[in-house]
């Protein structure tokens, strides 16, 4: 059974704006999915309807088959953990461990302690236990706030730009998390303009355009497609699109292939 | 979330001079508050409501009589409940109960003053909402530094509210969706509501100081207060000005009058 299905999906605002067009959509269990896009082109109305905070205009998600139309509250939150761009946004508790406690409580979790010891361990947090969540930094509240959805145990978690104002280790450091739980069997998706990440992490790309599902397939294939300007890629793509010869690296030092790809860089026009 | 939000239009009530449509607001509040008969208040919402309409805002206008329509039934109710004086139609708690039979009598005073009162607030709002719909906040501001002399900060303070009402509304309910996705569920009944209202309250109330402080620096790094204000725009009163203004003006020593039986 597929843990994500959707099928002619429309999702309209209430000030009429059309948000989402005839999505049809499979996601599998165990899937690394990225989701991408310009900013307004529906993806994060798209993942709000995995969890039910939205429901469709027309059309039908299913959550391991079941209808979100039909499903509980307890249900969804259970499968479908969601994780937004701005930790602020939930943390409220005076301690972290509190923090973690909310989540379970909610869904009448019983072996509360086991799950916030493990959560805040998995996101190296399990020194933090008796502090206030505001006073940690940054990337330590988006950990603090994917600890609290890990410790519910949903089979999809779904991050919403985590690594916005992240540094490059802290987003590392999540997205090493996200991994891991991948192979441990959950479901990852992930919304993000940061290509670069999309091209480590997630084997399939879903690039949203205009309320619609404009790709959807390996990221690879979409890497390696020349025509798409809609995501900006890696950089060393774009180097590898610009250098159309071979790059043999055979007797040559780190310094002299950096010195080909910017004079590549340099004739072609830049990237 | 139009609430206290400016909407664009072109209509006669968008250009005229907002110190216009202060003594607009200002003679229909007053006329509100000298009276206590329904039918002349019904008569002053009238023309609010009609003010609505000359300005294409009949949607927001349906989107607040919502709100006010519960918040007119409280004031209603609670009128009602409390003010046992007067002719009694009936009792909440029948008399044939023992003890406590004939408790909270429902009179016809209290049903009267109570709509008196949800009217009045009616009035207000609406005057009040008609003035932030139709004119732009920094008008508003304008108008009260140059017309009324209130201190600058104070007009920026007043300004940072109204503009801040629809970002913390959208920061409240990307909060809640927060906590619903954490099987966050408030308990239906009103005191369980209350308590758990403390893990969306929280969050709002902390993030809006960190945005006020960010607000702050950002105000002072464009250099707020270190020298003397000027202005682009100069507001002058246009015919259209005048005579609306002359109208409500003179309407009031009638309204008066009349309401003081003089003719």
């Amino acid at each position: 059974m597929k843990a994500i299905s959707i099928e002619n999906l429309d999702y309209s605002y209430k000030n009429g704006f059309e948000a989402l067009k005839k999505i049809n959509l499979e996601i599998g269990s165990g899937e690394f999915v990225a989701i991408v896009g310009e900013n307004g082109s529906g993806k994060t109305t798209l993942v709000k309807h995995f969890n039910g905070l939205l429901l469709p205009s027309n059309g039908k998600v299913s959550i391991f088959g079941e209808d979100t139309r039909k499903s509980t509250r307890t249900y969804l939150t259970s499968n479908v953990g969601l994780i937004f761009q701005n930790p602020d946004t939930m943390l409220f508790a005076d301690t972290v461990e509190k923090e973690v406690l909310f989540g379970l409580r909610n869904i009448d979790i019983e072996e509360t302690k086991n799950r916030v010891d493990k959560s805040l361990k998995s996101v190296g947090l399990d020194n933090y236990k008796e502090k206030f969540p505001r006073y940690l930094s940054r990337g330590e509240r988006q950990r603090l706030a994917f600890a609290c959805i890990i410790a519910m145990k949903p089979k999809i978690i779904i991050l919403d730009e985590p690594t916005t104002g992240l540094d490059a280790r802290e987003s590392r450091k999540l997205l090493d998390i996200a991994e891991d739980l991948r192979s441990k069997g959950h479901t990852i998706i992930i919304v993000t303009h940061s290509m670069e990440l999309v091209a480590e992490y997630s084997k399939r790309t879903i690039v949203m355009e205009n309320g619609s599902i404009f790709y959807d397939g390996p990221t690879r294939d979409l890497l390696s497609r020349r025509d798409n300007k809609l995501i900006k890629k890696p950089a060393i793509t774009e180097l590898s699109h610009l250098y159309d010869g071979i790059l043999r690296l055979d007797n040559f030092s780190v310094e002299d292939i950096a010195s080909e790809l910017a004079s590549i860089y340099k004739t072609r026009g830049g990237i | 979330m139009e609430l206290f939000q400016y909407v664009q239009k072109e209509t006669i009530l968008h250009k005229l001079n907002p110190m216009t449509k202060v003594i607009i607001m200002a003679v229909l509040t007053i006329m509100s508050l000298l009276t206590m008969d329904i039918i002349i208040l019904v008569g002053i919402l009238s023309v609010v409501v009609l003010m609505f309409i000359v300005s294409r805002l009949e949607k927001e206008l349906s989107k607040q009589l919502v709100y006010l329509f519960f918040i007119g039934l409280s004031l209603l109710i609670l009128t009602v409940i409390s003010m046992g004086e007067g002719t009694v139609v009936f009792t909440l708690i029948p008399k044939s109960i023992p003890y406590v039979g004939g408790a909270i009598p429902i009179t016809i005073e209290g049903v009267t003053f109570g709509s008196s009162l949800a009217l009045r607030f009616s009035i207000m709002i609406l005057s009040f909402q008609m003035l932030l719909l139709t004119t732009q906040p920094k008008d508003i501001v304008h108008i009260m530094i140059d017309k009324f002399k209130i201190p600058q900060d104070y007009a920026l303070m007043f300004l940072i509210a109204i503009r801040f009402v629809p970002t913390v509304y959208m920061e409240a309910k990307k909060i809640n969706e927060a906590q619903i996705s954490r099987g966050y569920h408030p308990s239906g009944l009103l005191i369980g509501k209350i308590k758990s209202a403390y893990p969306i309250i929280t969050p709002l109330v902390l993030n809006s100081l960190a945005r006020a402080e960010i607000l702050g620096m950002a105000i002072e790094t464009k250099g707020y207060g270190s020298a003397k204000r000027t202005s682009i725009q100069n507001f002058k009163m246009g015919s259209k000005d005048i005579l609306l203004s002359a109208i409500f003006i003179a309407v009031l020593p009638f309204y008066v009058a009349l309401l003081l039986n003089l003719f």
